[in-house]
């Protein structure tokens, strides 16, 4: 940094370190094409997964068999009580270690390479997505009217058909701007699973951005990789303060 | 709007929230697997390439035991891996390697390209001598045995000293390249940090889980300074060039290599003996225990190739002709 003048040299500074040019070239469109495409991917996956588990868990907290609801209680206070990245070293690497014994020598994930370098660290995530969405989930259960579910009963649906048919899609849409939040957390949790190990052309945002950070000792990669995560969770935690706007001005 | 929309709308929506999330899965697994076959199941075997190696693949999932018979003998002369090799990937090792840690092991163009250096090249040069391919993942150090005994990779091929404890473990290969522990300095600080006894009240950065950073806390008490551990040997580069440590402890050839590629920034100070023993470190390529047949293939080809030369070309590749 030039010190001819404080300011020049501080504005200086911050073009060369946070906004330079050549790093910005370096890394694009890699940002995009790599880190981009993949952050999507992962939340993808762990997003679904999680969504699934997490209505299993859900019904299962509000049955009225204790066999079903108590493990169902554990699993969300503990997964919920622990960090996330504690639970993706004990899927990716402790599940593993433990089992190998009694799947062979070695003890491996479908899919080829996804599975075995990204799979676990997915699955992880959407262990984590699992125990909050379940709470999301059985909140809008609990909100959806009574009188619903002994309607569709009392036209003669099961009920199973009118929890599928009648209470579950209006449960989704009171729990909409809460899933959406989380899609927005899982989003950025991806960068966690990068403990498990990378590879090039696997590497989401925040491991693309890092490795150019270092290799060129400039911080302009993180910049370029905090905006690249910023153009998918502002509009999203928009979109949720809009649903949740909505839903206040009443469900018609 | 009636119910029955809502209903609708958002069972759509539902269902297309799983669509794009299964989408997603079908595109990853059809780019990120190179070979069809190892996408469509774990257990059966490619039925083209290496054919002996999915076969000892496969049986090896289902026989916990492991016979030693041939391994020796049969890695001597054939350029074909040995039946008794059992692979995570048919036909490739799976290498896992905490990457940049340069000249052994780092990106080619940055940090876009392939896998390069001493290490990548070596492994190359014996997968190759097998018949076989080598394949990198990325993964950071102070993780690295926990990836390996968790069935992610082959081998770790990361400038992996050998040591007692690593070796109650895991198996090593035989060594391939010595190293000793020494001080990395910013040029202006050349003088002043000589030692372990000039450190006092400073702060040393060392690569967690390595045996620089053993190195470095053994003598933290008595000298008087603190360590800073990091996850990666290039966030250290970077940390020593901000400022926010004043030396780094590593090991020789990757100190030495940041102090020339530096331009003159960085310099090494002090190379210490060894560090109990005077004896320094020897790196070895990390396999594990209940793998026996690859550790010898690797050690066999690794023979040959320190014969015919091409460990040598290879080092002098990296490190120039001052290093033999």
């Amino acid at each position: 940094m030039h010190a001819s003048a404080v300011t020049s040299g501080v504005l200086a500074g911050l073009g060369k370190e946070f906004l330079n040019g050549h790093a910005l070239r370096r890394m694009w469109p890699g940002v995009l094409t790599e880190g981009m495409r993949n952050t999507v991917l992962y939340t993808l996956v762990a997003f679904t997964g999680g969504i699934v588990l997490g209505l299993f868990v859900a019904l299962a907290r509000m049955s009225r068999r204790r066999a079903f609801r108590f493990p169902a209680a554990v699993f969300v206070d503990v997964i919920r009580g622990l960090p996330a990245l504690l639970t993706i070293v004990f899927i990716g690497y402790g599940v593993p270690i433990a089992y190998k014994g009694v799947t062979g020598h070695f003890w491996r994930w479908p899919l080829g390479d996804f599975g075995a370098v990204y799979l676990p660290g997915c699955s992880a995530l959407a262990i984590v997505g699992a125990a909050y969405m379940a709470e999301s989930i059985r909140g809008g259960i609990e909100a959806v009217p009574r009188g619903q579910m002994e309607a569709a009963r009392s036209l003669g649906m099961s009920h199973g058909r009118a929890m599928r048919k009648v209470v579950l899609p209006q449960a989704f849409r009171i729990a909409l701007p809460s899933l959406t939040n989380e899609m927005a957390a899982l989003f950025k949790d991806t960068s966690l699973i990068a403990i498990l190990g990378v590879k090039v052309g696997g590497r989401e945002i925040l491991q693309y951005a890092r490795t150019w950070q270092n290799t060129l000792a400039n911080t302009t990669p993180l910049v370029a990789g905090g905006l690249a995560y910023l153009v998918i969770t502002i509009p999203l935690l928009r979109l949720v303060a809009t649903l949740e706007r909505r839903s206040k001005g009443g469900a018609r | 709007m009636n119910l029955h929309a809502h209903r609708r709308a958002y069972a759509a929506l539902v269902v297309g929230l799983f669509a794009l999330g299964a989408s997603g899965c079908g595109k990853s697994s059809s780019k990120d697997t190179t070979p069809a076959t190892s996408a469509v199941s774990e257990v059966a075997p490619a039925t083209e390439g290496a054919a002996t190696v999915e076969t000892a693949a496969l049986s090896s999932e289902a026989a916990a035991a492991v016979t030693e018979g041939a391994a020796g003998a049969a890695g001597e002369s054939t350029t074909a891996a040995p039946a008794d090799v059992k692979l995570i990937n048919a036909g490739k090792v799976t290498v896992c390697s905490d990457i940049p840690y340069a000249p052994f092991e780092y990106y080619e163009n940055g940090a876009d390209g392939k896998v390069i250096g001493i290490d990548a090249e070596i492994v190359g040069a014996i997968t190759a001598d097998l018949g076989l391919t080598a394949d990198f993942i990325k993964t950071p150090f102070d993780g690295i045995f926990a990836a390996l005994a968790a069935g992610k990779c082959d081998i770790i091929a990361s400038s992996v000293s050998i040591t007692d404890e690593r070796k109650q473990q895991n198996d090593f290969t035989d060594g391939y390249f010595k190293i000793h522990q020494t001080i990395l300095a910013r040029t202006a600080d050349a003088s002043k940090f000589v030692d372990l006894a000039s450190l006092k009240g400073k702060t040393v950065g060392a690569q967690s889980a390595t045996t620089g950073a053993d190195f470095a806390n053994a003598g933290s008490a008595a000298n008087g300074y603190s360590v800073k551990e990091f996850q990666g040997a290039d966030e250290l580069l970077t940390a020593l060039k901000a400022g926010t440590i004043d030396v780094v402890i590593q090991d020789s050839p990757i100190n030495g290599y940041a102090a020339t590629q530096s331009k003159g920034d960085l310099v090494v100070t002090k190379v210490f003996d060894g560090p109990t023993d005077g004896k320094g470190e020897e790196y070895g390529f990390v396999v594990p225990k209940a793998n026996p047949g690859l550790t010898a293939a690797m050690n066999a080809s690794l023979k040959k190739l320190q014969s015919a030369g091409t460990y040598k070309t290879i080092l002098t590749k990296y490190l120039g002709t001052a290093v033999s």
